[in-house]
């Protein structure tokens, strides 16, 4: 699944150590979601959404799309 | 091992939490069953072999005393996983997964060496629990090593 999280958290001027405390979840975790290497539950990625107040498909897109 | 157990908790606090300081207390706190299950396992075996006269129901009980402790273990265990975010619970329960089958294949290995007469000199009289204690957690460090290695 690719995102434009990285965009999102840069555009705001955060840290991976903010985002992770706005989500509740590690720095790791946030790290690993930017860069792709894992697809995070559909509850955190509504939370990231909810983060940025954008919908779900503005942040997260399907591979196969 | 109970080191090795320190170490364990010291590196997933500062992986999950990168801001919290490793914490001694919380460490004692989460392996307190730990250290009993031990400290019961040890001493059980001393009072069985002071004690041989005792009924078997009573020796049996007390040979399996440090399971009570090994359960709460657990249940702390599965608690503190709980608690973890999405990433680290799939990442120690990955580990907790290499660990498990590892052992498994470890202890099949040696009995399969001994069923053709093949005895290890150090091991003469087979694994006993603190070897398969050693393995579990040898391999919980490889496999938590290894799978965090992917997310990074």
């Amino acid at each position: 699944m690719k995102n434009k999280l990285r965009e999102l958290r840069a555009g705001r001027e955060w840290s991976q150590s903010d985002l992770a405390e706005k989500l509740g979840v590690s720095r790791q975790t946030v790290n690993a979601i930017e860069t792709e290497k894992y697809d995070p539950s559909l509850p955190l990625a509504f939370k990231v959404a909810r983060v940025f107040k954008l919908k779900i498909e503005d942040v997260f897109e399907s591979n196969g799309n | 091992m109970l080191y090795i157990a320190c170490e364990m908790n010291k590196t997933t606090i500062e992986s999950v939490q990168p801001g919290r300081n490793y914490s001694f207390r919380a460490d004692m706190k989460l392996n307190a069953w730990a250290f009993a299950a031990v400290a019961m396992a040890f001493a059980s075996r001393i009072v069985i072999r002071h004690h041989p006269d005792w009924g078997m129901w009573l020796r049996a009980a007390v040979a399996l005393s440090p399971m009570l402790p090994g359960f709460l273990y657990v249940r702390t265990i599965a608690r503190w996983i709980r608690g973890m975010d999405e990433l680290q619970q799939r990442i120690q329960l990955g580990a907790c997964l290499f660990a498990t089958t590892g052992t498994i294949f470890v202890v099949l290995a040696y009995n399969l060496l001994v069923a053709q007469g093949i005895y290890l000199a150090r091991l003469p009289h087979g694994l006993d629990w603190e070897d398969t204690f050693a393995s579990v957690i040898f391999l919980y460090i490889l496999g938590s090593a290894i799978i965090n290695r992917r997310y990074r």
